[in-house]
């Protein structure tokens, strides 16, 4: 999941909406502060890209026959999808033996927040937050490489 | 790996991260001693910390990652082709893809005319509640009738393919002018007038549009005429009272979206949206007030690298000042700091109102630029554009000295059983026996096209008009009766608008308003014709019969003097014309269409019509 820039202006407003409109939805949430807010909302778009990601991949294996007919974009999709979902289980993973550093990766990730955010969320130091991202990313990279090897 | 072994190597990976060669190698010998798992693990993570970093590895937002995981490779695929026919509609070009399908230029073959041609995704067709906001686009925007708002000509389903067809504008949106280019604060007023004249009619509609941001606002190359598309979101607002009449309401009143969720690009956002709040007509005045932001400085004023720092940014952020670079007059910040006022009541309460004071301050510029350049060549299409005209709605006869000519110059038209034009018609001998009130009218129309007028043809029906092309009307009754013409100003700010009286005057009919069975008269009489300016808008032209004189009516023909011009200048009288045809316009006369002839039939005594003439 390297930084492409790709054309999909559209859809990432549409993700972007959606989250939102879940975000809202929660009724019944008492904002607490601030970064309750922004960790909610992290969560709500981390769940979202993971519910497309299984979406995806339930359609490959449903579709069969459609195969035939996938182009480029659709290998793309794939891919994109299927690495979605092994990021989010090496994330669960990770939450069970550091919470907090699953949590900055979530935060900066899907929240799309930056370390000083995330600190004055997570009540640490920027350099904590910093510390906890480098050990965090090389280890998911770790565990991704692994999994797309086997 | 147990808690306790994560720990032990994150330590040691924090400390080493920060060493290299030689040192990084002792420091890793030291902690792992003889631990050769460990130390494996630590090196491992930090190879992979080289890569990733390299790689930028989870550096970017998921937002942009995973919205590859949205497109599927039918929605990549346009369904038609060139040259191939849906219905009558030949498609000529796809002009472009987006979230709720494609859009084609097409030929309707059966009126020879071009539309834009919004084909929905079959995923969108075969979602009940998506395809429902679809149907209610097509018929909201389809019961809104303005210049500045896209006409919907058909909505229906051709071979499985759920399909829109609108007015093609050849143009851009605002937001890719916006992304080319800086706009001038002049430009600036005028497309935010434009936007808001149109949304000055959806509200009169009680339509709110909900969704205003540049990606739906076009400009048209020809005459930079800017459109309102995508009433789609839209909803009638909840408070909609039983006294207001408008011949729409049915077409509008039975959906709503659903409530609690919103829809709409989060940036143009008005706090009550995202709250989840109710909104009502002035979420559109703040919409529009963020656009206003965004054309005069380039930025955005709420807004953040994810949704949830800029709908932060909208409920609690104030308003950020106009950067100091920014060369805008300090009244335009005052009036955007008006229409982002975070609570609803503190804003402009209507379009129109924002509308009025950018109009003022768009005069105002005028005359601050006339001063500075004096010597500024005469331009003929900026003049065309002059916003000191504060007529939106500018219904100019061909010249001033004709505009003389012609006013006192109509006269009882004579059809080809001529009478004489010094008849004086009798008294009112016995009225028609019907029950009801009979006009007919139509309009002759001359089109400016190719830098030259075609031959004048006669319509019935009320088309939109481009600027240069002449108009005359042709008004008759088989009954006899009183007739009066009014035209109707624009409002301009003040809650009545200025009315004219076109007819009787004092040289046309001899100065009477009664009209003989089977006369005709002339507006204006030959050789004179309205024509229409550069400006766009709706003029309205009240077609007033009466069995009896209208004394409301009556007491206003002392303006049609050569020295007033018809216009009434008196603001008692224009309030009471106003009244007088709020009230009797309630019910609408039946209007039946011939080729050329449109006849208007009311029962009772008194006949009411107001002609809108439209023009691009």
């Amino acid at each position: 999941m390297s930084r492409e820039r790709q054309g999909h202006t559209l859809q990432t407003t549409a993700l972007i909406n959606e989250a939102y409109v879940r975000l809202v939805d929660q009724k019944n949430v008492h904002w607490a502060n601030r970064s309750h807010f922004f960790a909610i909302s992290a969560q709500i778009m981390r769940r979202i890209l993971i519910d497309h990601a299984r979406r995806n991949a339930y359609a490959k294996r449903g579709g069969g026959a459609q195969q035939v007919s996938l182009d480029e974009a659709a290998t793309v999709t794939s891919a994109r999808g299927s690495e979605m979902l092994r990021l989010d289980e090496a994330l669960k993973t990770l939450a069970t033996m550091d919470p907090r550093r699953s949590q900055v990766v979530e935060l900066r990730y899907f929240g799309g927040l930056n370390n000083e955010e995330i600190a004055g969320v997570l009540n640490v130091s920027e350099n904590t937050v910093t510390r906890d991202w480098n050990m965090a990313r090389a280890w998911l990279y770790q565990q991704l490489s692994e999994s797309a090897a086997n | 790996m147990t808690p306790e072994r994560w720990q032990q190597i994150s330590r040691i990976f924090k400390s080493a991260i920060s060493l290299d060669g030689a040192a990084r190698a002792a420091y890793l010998a030291n902690q792992c001693g003889t631990d050769e798992s460990l130390r494996s693990e630590v090196e491992k993570l930090l190879s992979s910390h080289r890569q990733a970093s390299a790689e930028d590895f989870i550096g970017g937002r998921a937002a942009d990652d995973g919205a590859v995981l949205l497109v599927t490779p039918e929605e990549l695929k346009p369904r038609l082709e060139k040259g191939q026919k849906l219905g009558s509609y030949l498609i000529l070009d796809q002009l472009g893809a987006g979230g709720m399908g494609e859009v084609y230029l097409a030929k309707d073959s059966r009126l020879e005319r071009t539309v834009a041609l919004k084909v929905l995704s079959p995923d969108i067709s075969e979602d009940q509640r998506r395809m429902q906001r679809f149907r209610q686009e097509a018929k909201v925007a389809s019961s809104l009738n303005q210049p500045n708002i896209l006409t919907i000509f058909e909505s229906g389903e051709i071979d499985g393919l759920t399909f829109l067809a609108t007015e093609f504008i050849d143009g851009e949106t605002l937001r890719s002018y916006l992304n080319r280019e800086r706009l001038k604060t002049a430009e600036t007023i005028d497309i935010a007038i434009q936007v808001l004249t149109a949304l000055e009619a959806a509200h009169e509609a009680r339509i709110v549009h909900r969704d205003i941001k540049p990606e739906n606002v076009m400009i048209r190359h020809r005459d930079r005429v800017v459109k309102v598309l995508d009433f789609g979101l839209a909803k009638v607002t909840e408070k909609r009272t039983a006294t207001q009449h408008d011949l729409d309401a049915e077409a509008v009143t039975e959906f709503k979206t659903t409530p609690g969720v919103l829809m709409g690009t989060i940036n143009y956002m008005s706090p009550e949206q995202a709250r989840a709040a109710t909104v009502d007509e002035r979420t559109d005045i703040w919409s529009v007030g963020v656009m206003l932001y965004e054309m005069v400085t380039g930025l955005m004023p709420f807004g953040g690298p994810t949704s949830s720092h800029t709908l932060v940014q909208i409920l609690d952020k104030e308003l950020p000042a106009f950067p100091k670079v920014v060369d805008a007059p300090a009244e335009l910040q005052r009036i955007v700091r008006k229409a982002l006022a975070k609570s609803p009541d503190e804003r402009y309460q209507t379009a129109k109102d924002f509308a009025i004071d950018l109009k003022s301050l768009r005069r105002q510029l005028d005359v601050k630029r006339s001063v500075d350049d004096t010597d500024q060549e005469p331009d003929d299409k900026r003049a065309g554009k002059e916003p000191s005209k504060t007529r939106v709605l500018v219904f100019a006869l061909v010249a001033m000295a004709i505009v003389t000519a012609a006013f006192f110059g109509w006269s009882v038209w004579r059809a080809a059983r001529a009478r004489s034009s010094s008849v004086v018609i009798p008294a009112p001998g016995p009225v028609t026996p019907q029950p009801e009130r009979r006009l007919t009218y139509s309009i002759t129309v001359q089109e400016f096209r190719n830098g030259k007028y075609e031959p004048p043809y006669t319509m019935a029906a009320e088309v939109s008009f481009e600027p240069k092309d002449r108009v005359r009307l042709n008004v008759g009754s088989p009954q006899t009766g009183y007739l009066y013409i009014l035209n109707e100003g624009p409002r301009d700010g003040s809650a009545v608008p200025e009315y004219s009286i076109m007819f009787p005057s004092a040289s046309a009919n001899n100065g009477s308003p009664l009209l003989a069975a089977e006369q005709h008269i002339l507006i204006p009489a030959e050789p004179h014709w309205f024509q229409f300016d550069t400006q766009a808008g709706v003029e309205r032209l009240w077609l007033i019969f009466s069995e009896d004189a209208v004394a409301e009516l009556e007491s206003v023909r002392r303006f049609a003097s050569k020295e007033t011009q018809g216009v009434i200048a008196d603001m008692t009288q224009n309030k009471l014309i106003q009244d007088f045809l709020t009230t009797h316009s309630a019910t609408k006369p039946e209007t039946e269409k011939g080729e050329t002839l449109t006849t208007l039939t009311m029962p009772g005594k008194l006949l009411l019509y107001p002609v809108r003439l439209e023009h691009h």
